[in-house]
């Protein structure tokens, strides 16, 4: 059977699956009487949080980083465990103790005003349609190479898929088809990461493969830190950044998932504090599951697309893959554009190197090399590519796929809900016409949901980034704006009003004008007032890396405006002492 | 046969037609024009036109300019006339509640009537005596407590001896005055406190009158119903009542007066409950609900109405229970309350209901306290089981222990399940969040209440929950608007009304009330009141409201029809048994039910 | 359009042969009758109590009619002729309920056609299942006037079994009674059971049909006519 029917059936059959479990669920759930005890254990329920947790840009682009980034890209992963630790431990409770589920409403109640509520309602608007352009853009990448056609129609594919996704419900919510998603997901994942660590090392297991040597002797990583460095990219285990922007962005990744919606929610959606811990504990378990699995995939994947380029020695004259026998997979993925090769010198044979090395770039021309050839390689096509370059049997690429697709499907659908909620609930419904009918607020979240994905596909298509920088960016305009009003108000019972409203002004807008200034206004090419280099950085940091330092801002003028204002009403005081102290100490009281 | 005795003999059940003769009907016939009206159309405006029209067979409601409900008609009443709503004569436009057939009488015709016979004339006449006297004679059905009083009030001065007041009372020849201070109506005296408190005490009768008479007593508005004051009295257990107006009184009423002028009422069997001494007794009564319940349905009282009288005559049987176990055990050793949940909280009991219900105590009861409650509330539910309204399936009954605590032992519950949600202990909220005393301290359970609701209220994250547990009661309508009906393997039994029609939209209805922290139970009244509170846009909440109406009428007129047949009534009900437009208007409603479950899911993220 | 047409052409002729100047009149009146919709025309409702099904043999012992006018059934216009026939009612008094003595207590039937022709000029008639009381008035005007008029005619049957195909829905047997469908319409019950009745019974039937098939605005009534 040819691999696109294959990928057909198995990402069809995956889809029934959990549209299948999603109507079995809910055709049982219709009982007069519940049957005592039924619940979700936790860990069902931790692997429906991984589920959520884990997007497009975990799946597809995180080891396609790792890949081409190298050892830096460990910020993405230490920031977002981190992130999740914090959320599951600092913030949640609290909120739930405060018996708000969404972060807007959280600040617009603590700090009693509606001005608040808009401005988190935006800064969250912003970073979940942020985080949707990365989702799209994972959509397109898998859509575009399993139907054969360029991203961009892979892209709006995507869309159309991802409005009738979420428009149903995004199955949302229902426990077991969570479940079954992270099946796929993680068996997608970890499958094939298994054939090529066997392949490579003899080790199964990839992440202990990573750390072990191949079968000529030679360490994995040196081997791999040989070849990269052999044709003038840095070594792969090389740090390039400086240490203050890499803990700035593990700073900023770490803060900014404090606030998308669409995991909070799952904190608050099993009856106690404590069942909620618990799958947050085994949640981080079945994470660790990809997260540390894609080092692996990231290290292998860059070794066999660099032996399967530079089949020979360096500068030999046959050291080189003629263009004409170039594999199948190479030539599926040029026509999604994601994959391009020029041939400059006219050989016939690609050159695959880093040319922006002046050093090595000399030496490349005296083996005859015109510029490196491979015009394009996008980093995201990196894990859906890694099978078919380890040429691994057509289902296991299949059902890549799959998984790439329910990662992206599941989180976008979960953010979109969050996103057309938010707007058709808390903008329309809360402050423009309170009046509404029910019809029209739904209408209205429609609306709100298809325009996002129309921005977010946009953006998808002229990205400013690789999905998971994207990614990235979401997550620092969070840091810096909502992370702080959260923290302050929990833990800083006389943080008022206005302090919060500035503070979170201040955090967003230095945030998203240093993003700008790097990247362009809007993203739009061109309107870059400097060169994203490292050069023109303030202190070094990086546009990705600046949210933490939007979010001392944050602080900063918090503090600042709170002290020369007045403080907030007795009532709010006391409830945030209440917060911060048990329900059950007050209760047992009257026994 | 004649030609127009078709007509004659209809009109002839028709009030004020039945005081003519046959010749008078027949030339009263002989100008009517039969006109049929599709449910939701309009008849008729007060503005445009003055004829008379008769509903030969449907129900009509009034409106006024800003359509809101003024009142309603059903078969064999009149409109068209200028019409007195609460005291004020007001334009209306009718409209056509069900399918109508109506018989018009053009404007001359209806004028000419008038000329011919002065009684009809009088009955039609705006003047308010008049009208009361007319509708004495024929004994029309009257809607307000003001068209009952039959002379002005007898008042004296609360500075006035014992002597002067019966005097007054004997010359007067009535049986209580009102006692008046500063204008305002401060106390009542009847002839038994003039007998108990005076006679038989050997009371000085040059005392004031003030010191005899029963202070501040309950009084019923001049514009409530005679359903109203009829209930009010039942349940209190009074005879006489003043009547007021803007703060004065007007007259008195009894419950004689009451009942005469409506001769067929479920509230009778109030009364009847009232006056009997043993629970076999009870038991012999309880046989008539069935019979009584389906001729409310057929006599087209609406549901709402239908709900609450039918809970009355729940909250009587009950406290009549009370009252009898009490006799026995004697007085309770401290305050309590007996409260009921669910649809007899929320007054919209039908033919077949379960009991739920529960023991509010005012302090944690030591061993003895425990026993006597326990008999107590045996005594009770086993007693409403054997009259009919059996145990509740999940327990929730005073006769379990666990639903026989404090009030802060209640709170602790509530707590537990906002703090902690079980699918259990949701399903367990939703039914107590319908809360209301029938017997005891009534703010023991307002207390309960109120802290109920605001915690419900302020915490999202449970209303999330419950949103849910909403949400897992779907209308019985699968993809492409098909019904869906409930099967139990082997054959079809219908659609589930209760479960996938009224159960959806109590319980969105209750969602509504706990976020604008309503605390009625009853969901006419919580879809009023959360509108008013900006909770619900106004046409949603009658959206919702047309649709429980809808709903709750097929399966009443369901259930009547099974009583007829002798059969258990059920909730289940076969779409063929319905006509086409019932069909379309059925699943319109549904469709209504789905977008407000849509709208909540929205809300809370829960899909 | 050309049913409607042929329908007049042929009154039109017919008038002339009419030896009853009641039936000329209708006829002429047919030839420029107007259907445009339930609440502008007058209509006409109509029904007999026979003594049979069979034209040939069976007569025809009660008329009762009904007119119709602007939408509204007028009462005063309500009417019953017993006929006087010359033999006896037989069996079929089980359903009419109408006795030998009765009927010959009754009117002759040319007088009955007489009043129910001069009651129907102009207007369009209505029938539940016409074609069995449209049978019997052709024959009986045949002995009478020599000529069998044409009939523009609402049949409340007909109407009402289209509808239900048209919706598809099952039609058993029984259900298209006039009874029965008045009972899904929501109308009363009229338990006697005479022509009158039956004749305003199908008036308001036919008012009924009418709303709620046009519930806004008034039924418009060409394409529901059949021509006899």
């Amino acid at each position: 059977m040819d691999l696109q029917t294959l990928t057909y059936i198995v990402v069809g059959a995956t889809f029934a699956l959990y549209i299948g479990i999603a109507f079995w669920s809910r055709a049982s759930s219709t009982g007069e009487f519940y049957v005592a005890g039924t619940g979700v254990h936790p860990i069902a329920n931790g692997m429906a949080t991984a589920a959520d947790w884990m997007s497009a840009a975990s799946f597809i682009s995180m080891a396609g980083l790792i890949a081409f980034l190298g050892y830096d890209a460990s910020v993405y992963l230490m920031g977002w465990t981190g992130g999740y630790v914090l959320l599951a431990l600092l913030l949640a409770p609290y909120l739930r103790k405060f018996g708000k589920f969404t972060v807007p409403e959280f600040i617009g109640d603590r700090f009693y005003s509606k001005g608040a509520r808009l401005v988190a309602v935006i800064c969250l608007i912003v970073a979940s349609i942020t985080y949707v352009i990365g989702q799209m853009k994972g959509v397109g990448v898998a859509f575009g190479r399993f139907l054969e056609v360029p991203f961009e129609i892979g892209v709006l594919v995507g869309m159309g898929i991802v409005f009738i996704y979420a428009v149903m419900g995004g199955m949302k919510g229902i426990t077991y088809t969570q479940i079954a998603q992270y099946c796929v997901l993680i068996f997608a994942y970890t499958v094939p990461a298994i054939f090529i660590a066997l392949n490579l090392t003899g080790n199964p297991i990839p992440q202990l493969g990573l750390g072990g040597s191949m079968a000529d002797g030679v360490a994995l990583l040196d081997k791999l830190d040989m070849v990269v460095t052999d044709l003038g990219f840095a070594a792969y285990t090389a740090q390039k950044g400086t240490t203050l922007n890499i803990f700035l962005l593990t700073l900023s990744l770490m803060i900014g998932t404090a606030g998308l919606p669409h995991v909070i929610v799952r904190f608050f959606t099993v009856p106690k504090v404590a069942d909620a811990r618990i799958s947050a504990g085994w949640a981080l378990v079945f994470i660790a599951i990809l997260y540390t699995t894609a080092p692996a995939v990231g290290a292998m994947a860059r070794l066999n697309l660099m032996d399967t380029i530079q089949t020979g020695e360096v500068g030999a004259a046959d050291g080189n893959l003629i263009y004409e026998e170039r594999p199948e997979w190479f030539k599926n993925w040029e026509t999604t554009g994601l994959l391009a090769f020029e041939d400059k010198n006219g050989d016939g044979r690609i050159q695959y190197y880093n040319d922006k090395n002046e050093e090595f770039a000399a030496k490349a021309a005296s083996f005859g090399w015109k510029g490196n050839e491979m015009v394009k390689v996008d980093r995201d096509i990196m894990v859906l590519a890694n099978p078919e370059i380890a040429k691994l049997p057509n289902w296991v690429i299949a059902l890549v796929a799959a998984g790439g697709l329910a990662a992206a499907l599941s989180t976008a659908a979960g953010l979109l809900l969050a996103i057309s909620s938010a707007i058709s609930h808390d903008v329309i419904k809360g402050m423009i016409a309170p009046g509404i009918s029910e019809k029209k607020e739904l209408l209205a979240s429609r609306l709100a949901m298809a325009g996002a994905i129309a921005v977010a596909g946009y953006l998808g298509m002229n990205p400013p980034g690789f999905a998971a920088q994207v990614v990235a960016l979401a997550f620092g305009l969070a840091a810096s704006s909502i992370f702080p009003a959260l923290m302050m108000g929990i833990f800083n019972k006389k943080m008022n009003r206005e302090g919060a409203i500035v503070g979170m002004l201040t955090g967003l807008s230095t945030t998203l004008i240093y993003i700008f200034w790097f990247k362009g206004w809007f993203f739009f090419p061109g309107t870059e007032m400097a060169a994203n280099t490292p050069d023109n950085w303030f202190m070094g940091i990086s546009p990705e890396a600046f949210g933490a330092v939007g979010a001392l801002l944050n602080f900063i003028a918090a503090t600042i405006v709170s002290k020369i204002t007045a403080a907030p009403p007795e009532h709010i005081q006391h409830l945030v002492e209440d917060i911060r102290v048990p329900k059950g100490a007050a209760a047992a009281v009257d026994h | 046969m004649h030609d127009l005795s078709l007509a004659t003999e209809f009109l002839h059940t028709a009030p004020p037609f039945n005081t003519l003769d046959v010749d008078e009907l027949q030339s009263v016939a002989r100008k009517l024009e039969a006109a049929y009206y599709p449910q939701g159309k309009t008849i008729f405006s007060s503005s445009e036109s003055a004829g008379l029209a008769v509903i030969r067979k449907g129900a009509v409601r009034l409106l006024d300019e800003q359509r809101r409900f003024l009142d309603k008609r059903s078969e064999a009443e009149l409109f068209g006339h200028r019409i007195w709503f609460h005291g004020e004569q007001k334009n209306y436009v009718a409209e056509a509640e069900e399918d109508c057939l109506i018989w018009h009488l053009s404007e001359a015709g209806f004028n000419e009537l008038c000329e011919r016979n002065p009684l009809i004339g009088e009955y039609f006449s705006s003047h308010l005596k008049t009208r009361v006297s007319a509708a004495t004679q024929v004994s029309h059905s009257v809607t307000q407590i003001r068209d009952l009083l039959r002379r002005g009030p007898v008042l004296i001065d609360s500075t006035a001896s014992i002597r002067q007041a019966a005097r007054l009372m004997s010359s007067e020849n009535v049986s209580s005055v009102l006692v008046m201070q500063d204008q305002a109506l401060v106390g009542i005296a009847t002839d038994k406190d003039l007998r108990q408190r005076v006679l038989a005490v050997d009371l000085d009768p040059a005392k004031s009158i003030a010191s005899v008479m029963t202070e501040k007593p309950m009084t019923l508005a001049a514009n409530s119903g005679v359903d109203e004051a009829l209930l009010l009295m039942m349940r209190e257990n009074y005879h006489h009542l003043p009547v007021v107006e803007d703060g004065e009184p007007l007259g008195l009423v009894t419950a004689g007066d009451l009942l005469r002028s409506q001769s067929e009422h479920p509230l009778r069997l109030v009364r009847d409950i009232h006056k009997k001494q043993s629970l076999d007794q009870l038991v012999h009564l309880s046989r008539r609900l069935p019979s009584l319940f389906e001729r409310m349905v057929n006599l087209g009282r609406d549901v709402e109405q239908i709900g609450r009288m039918v809970t009355h005559i729940t909250d009587a049987f009950t406290v009549k229970l009370i009252q009898l176990v009490q006799q026995e055990l004697g007085e309770a050793p401290m305050k309590f309350a007996w409260v009921v949940f669910g649809s007899q909280a929320r007054e919209e009991q039908t033919a077949r209901t379960d009991q739920d219900n529960g023991l509010i105590l005012e302090r944690k009861a030591d061993e003895e306290e425990v026993t006597y409650f326990a008999k107590l509330s045996e005594f009770v539910c086993d007693g409403l089981d054997q009259l009919g309204y059996v145990y509740c399936p999940g327990e929730i009954m005073a006769l379990n222990v666990k639903w026989r605590v404090s009030l802060a032992k209640w709170k602790r519950h509530f707590d537990q399940w906002i703090d902690e949600p079980e699918p259990k202990s949701v399903m367990h909220s939703s039914i107590f969040f319908d809360m209301r005393c029938v017997h005891g301290e009534k703010h023991l359970v307002d207390e309960l209440l109120e802290y109920a609701t605001k915690r419900a209220k302020d915490n999202r994250i449970f209303r999330r929950f419950m949103a849910a547990n909403v949400l897992s009661h779907r209308p019985p309508i699968g993809f492409f608007r098909r019904f869906v009906q409930e099967d139990d393997g082997t054959q079809s039994e219908g659609l589930n009304l209760k479960h996938r029609g009224i159960v959806p939209i109590t319980d969105l209805v209750r969602m509504r009330a706990l976020e604008s922290g309503v605390k009625e139970a009853n969901t006419f009244s919580r879809i009023e009141l959360a509108t008013q509170a900006g909770a619900m846009n106004e046409s949603d909440a009658n959206s919702l409201r047309d649709a429980l109406i809808l709903i709750n009428q097929i399966r009443l007129a369901h259930q009547a029809e099974q009583m007829k047949n002798g059969q258990k009534p059920t909730n289940f009900v076969p779409p063929e048994e319905l006509s086409h437009l019932m069909r379309r208007n059925l699943k319109a409603a549904f469709m209504l039910v789905v977008e407000a479950q849509n709208a909540l899911a929205l809300r809370y993220q829960v899909h | 359009m050309l049913q409607r047409w042929r329908h007049g052409r042929r009154c039109r002729k017919l008038a002339g042969f009419s030896s009853a100047p009641e039936l000329s009149n209708y006829l002429e009146s047919c030839a420029s009758l107007a259907a445009d919709r339930l609440d502008n025309t007058p209509l006409i409702s109509v029904d007999l109590e026979l003594t049979g099904l069979e034209k040939e043999h069976d007569k025809i012992i009660a008329i009762g009619w009904t007119l119709i006018e602007d939408g509204k059934i007028c009462l005063g216009s309500n009417r019953h002729l017993l006929i006087n026939i010359d033999k006896s009612v037989g069996a079929s008094a089980a359903i009419h309920e109408l006795m030998d003595s009765e009927v010959a207590a009754g009117d002759e039937l040319e007088f009955g056609l007489a009043e129910l022709f001069r009651a129907a000029q102009g207007r369009i008639w209505i029938f539940h299942h016409a074609g069995l009381d449209v049978g019997f008035l052709k024959k009986a005007c045949e002995q009478w006037a020599g000529v069998t008029p044409g009939f523009m005619v609402l049949d409340t049957l007909r109407i009402e079994y289209r509808l239900r195909k048209r919706r598809e829905v099952p039609v058993k047997q029984g259900d298209l009674q006039l009874s029965e469908i008045r009972r899904v319409y929501g109308l009363p019950r009229y338990t006697a059971h005479n022509a009158l009745i039956d004749a305003l019974a199908t008036a308001e039937l036919m008012l009924a049909i009418g709303s709620r098939m046009e519930p806004e605005g008034s039924l418009k009534l060409a394409p529901h006519l059949k021509f006899f």
